[in-house]
């Protein structure tokens, strides 16, 4: 799970090409939009194509969206909860 | 108007869109119709409402038949400016030359593409500005000639218009999720996103003595929210303070205003920003409101022009057309919005239009006595 | 009575370094030029979103800080921005249309291939919310956003501008054909604060722009060394006098201190 976490703020980092910050930057249990790490809802939506991606996952609606955005540590619950079980 | 009686004249103008051109648009509208068919946009699976033809993509024919429409042998050259207008322009050389590595005629710039159009308009030797302000380009051209009309830095404007949709463009708004799963549906309740429309546009303006029946173009303004890379902000204050810098400018207050041409793209946030700057002007006592967007879509940057000639039609027949696709309000304020063809009681009119990025530009026109 | 136009503040961004009114900081040894600007060198804390921005929108942003940061103007709620841009970036295009071909089209990329997209950050950033104007017509784009901000001053609509004039090119927009005659083959960017209100600098620079039309084709002068010379010449505190050639009009920018 830690490593998922440290990967996924890396994955953040790099796809937006945030600047001025690191992975230990990112606080895992912060908001990502607005407060928090200040993301706005087109970083969002870039964060929604990482998921589809990266990890083949596709966010149902805007709700199920919001919580999985509250957090790093939120959505590396979600992407463990939805990732089938390979090979 | 000016100590010399004097004011910038919107002469004569024309449209193509998804209805056809000006006077088809204008009849189809007063019948309620929408050209926003079902098929793909460009590959993604959405409406919307292409030219009424498929030879006014070429931007050559496009720019001759609105060129046919406006008399310009009279106007001296000398002292006429070229405005070109576009969000994104003719995006096919740029698909073409990345896809198979061709040249078309003009670049895929916009300078490039003024010139050609300047050019076919026999307008060779006139100066050049493209204003590109996102949606709220057309509009910003309006202001922009208004200035320098007003000012005697030219006697006579000509902007063009023209921004049509393809597969960059129905991809980009697609990846925003600012589209309509159904049908663009302005201030209702149940409106879930904008839809896309092609549109071309030319205008001439002057600047003299009106006489009576002349539409004026009384006065501009314009502003940004700050707030976010394409979405409105939410307080509706950016283009509130458009609108109210338009009625000073025009020294028009704003309850002689007879109508206000929305911007209402159909978006939940659009429309949502849009009725609360309308209630920050007009308070309680708000003039009839209507959008177009319902039945020839979002026409992006040569739109806010193309909706400001619909609107000086509109002022002609002393009549605003019903809202395509409007049934129920679905915003806070007690917006009047048109569900049927509406007489309106004085010939002036409230342009609004905001583009992505907080832009926002208002127009008040007028007729003259 | 037209109301006295001032220069408030400017900076530059060009090929040997930056400008603003203590006069040129050079690139640091691991920059060739505009393009490799770093954020601690136009804004002192840090901004997350500053890697974001494309090439166009990061210099025109950087041009904004340098001369926002040092201009006495306090009402940002009303000042207006005028951009003058040699034209879209051509190569964010192509980026964008990678992005819809790997069929994954990005919506931040589409949002940078609008012209307007260099104002945006500006905009947030800095809370400037005044009225807009992009011109994006080749050589002569910087001049007729001056001019434009002129005009806004003059007619009341506010008491400010920021002027951005940006020329970006990036490799693929070095490839296309036939373009290059109207573009310059270098970035640059240029900042002008213009105000009704005088400044309390001194000398303070008072502002006048004649424009002449010419009504027949010419060959456009420099942008960069015509902006280049005006920098020049508030640095060396003198009045001056500069006149440029345009397609199809002359200006001439009056520059007159006032102590």
């Amino acid at each position: 799970m830690e490593d998922l976490i440290l990967k996924l703020k890396e994955q953040i980092i790099k796809t937006l090409k945030l600047s001025d910050i690191k992975p230990e930057d990112i606080n895992t249990d912060a908001p990502l939009i607005g407060s928090g790490l200040g993301l706005d809802s087109i970083d969002t939506l870039e964060l929604l194509v990482l998921l589809e991606k990266e990890y083949g996952i596709t966010v149902p609606d805007v709700n199920t969206g919001r919580q999985v955005f509250s957090s790093v540590r939120a959505l590396a619950n979600y992407i463990q909860q939805n990732t089938v079980k390979e090979k | 108007m000016n100590q010399n009686n004097n004011a910038v004249i919107l002469e004569c103008g024309e449209i193509l869109c998804s209805l056809g051109n000006l006077q088809e648009t204008i009849a189809d509208l007063f019948e309620g119709f929408s050209a926003i068919s079902q098929d793909s946009c460009f590959g993604v699976p959405v409406s919307y409402a292409p030219f009424k033809k498929k030879s006014w993509y070429d931007l050559k024919e496009n720019t001759k038949i609105l060129a046919s429409s406006i008399d310009i042998s009279n106007i001296n050259k000398e002292e006429t400016i070229f405005i070109f207008c576009a969000a994104k322009g003719d995006i096919s050389p740029i698909e073409k030359y990345y896809e198979k590595k061709e040249q078309s005629e003009y670049l895929p710039l916009l300078y490039s593409q003024a010139e050609y159009v300047k050019n076919i308009l026999e307008l060779e030797n006139c100066r050049t500005i493209v204003i590109s302000n996102a949606c709220a380009s057309g509009a910003t051209a309006v202001e922009v000639a208004w200035e320098f009309l007003s000012s005697g830095k030219a006697q006579n404007i000509i902007i063009f218009g023209f921004d049509a949709i393809s597969r960059f463009i129905s991809t980009g708004f697609y990846s925003l999720s600012a589209l309509s799963q159904t049908k663009a549906k302005p201030f209702d309740a149940n409106r879930d996103g904008l839809t896309l429309g092609d549109g071309s546009c030319i205008a001439l303006l002057s600047f003299r003595k009106p006489y009576s029946g002349d539409i004026i173009v009384a006065g501009g303004g314009s502003s940004n929210d700050a707030n976010h890379r394409t979405g409105p902000s939410r307080t509706g204050n950016g283009l509130f303070r458009a609108a109210k810098m338009a009625c000073e400018n025009a020294n028009i207050l704003p309850e002689k205003i007879g109508a206000i041409k929305c911007h209402g793209t159909a978006t939940k946030y659009n429309d949502a920003m849009e009725a609360k700057a309308i209630f920050s002007l007009f308070g309680e006592k708000i003039p009839p409101c209507f959008s177009v967007k319902g039945a020839i879509g979002h026409t992006s940057g040569a739109g806010s022009l193309l909706e400001i000639l619909i609107a000086a039609e509109c002022i002609k027949r002393r009549l605003i057309p019903p809202t395509v696709g409007f049934q129920i309000l679905g915003v806070e304020e007690n917006i009047p919005v048109s569900s049927s063809s509406q007489h309106i009681l004085s010939k002036t009119v409230l342009c609004l239009s905001a583009g992505f990025g907080g832009l926002n530009s208002a127009v008040v026109i007028m007729e003259h006595s | 009575m037209k109301n006295k136009i001032y220069l408030s503040s400017f900076s530059a961004i060009l090929e040997e370094g930056i400008y603003d009114d203590s006069g040129l900081k050079n690139w640091d040894k691991d920059q060739i030029g505009p393009q490799d600007i770093k954020r601690e060198q136009v804004l002192n804390k840090p901004y997350l979103n500053f890697g974001k921005l494309s090439l166009a929108d990061k210099l025109a942003f950087s041009a904004a800080s340098l001369s926002l940061t040092k201009s006495d103007y306090v009402n940002k709620e009303n000042m207006g921005i005028c951009l003058g841009i040699s034209t879209g970036s051509f190569s964010t295009d192509c980026r964008y249309i990678e992005t819809v071909i790997s069929g994954f089209p990005s919506p931040s990329i589409f949002s940078a291939t609008l012209p307007s997209s260099s104002i945006t950050d500006v905009a947030i950033y800095f809370g400037i919310k005044g009225p807009n104007r992009v011109c994006a017509n080749g050589l002569d784009s910087g001049i007729t956003a001056f001019e434009l901000a002129i005009n806004l001053i003059e007619f009341g609509k506010t008491d400010s501008v920021l002027i951005l004039i940006v020329n970006s090119i990036e490799s693929v927009d070095k490839n296309i054909p036939l373009i290059l005659p109207e573009i310059p083959k270098n970035n640059f960017a240029f900042s002008f604060i213009l105000t009704s209100k005088k400044p309390h600098i001194s000398p303070a620079f008072a502002i006048e722009l004649k424009i002449k039309k010419t009504n027949k084709l010419m060959n456009n002068d420099n942008a960069e060394l015509y902006f280049k010379e005006f920098i020049n010449s508030v640095l060396l505190k003198k009045d001056a006098n500069i006149k440029g050639v345009w397609k199809t009009f002359e200006s001439e920018i009056i520059l007159k201190k006032e102590e």
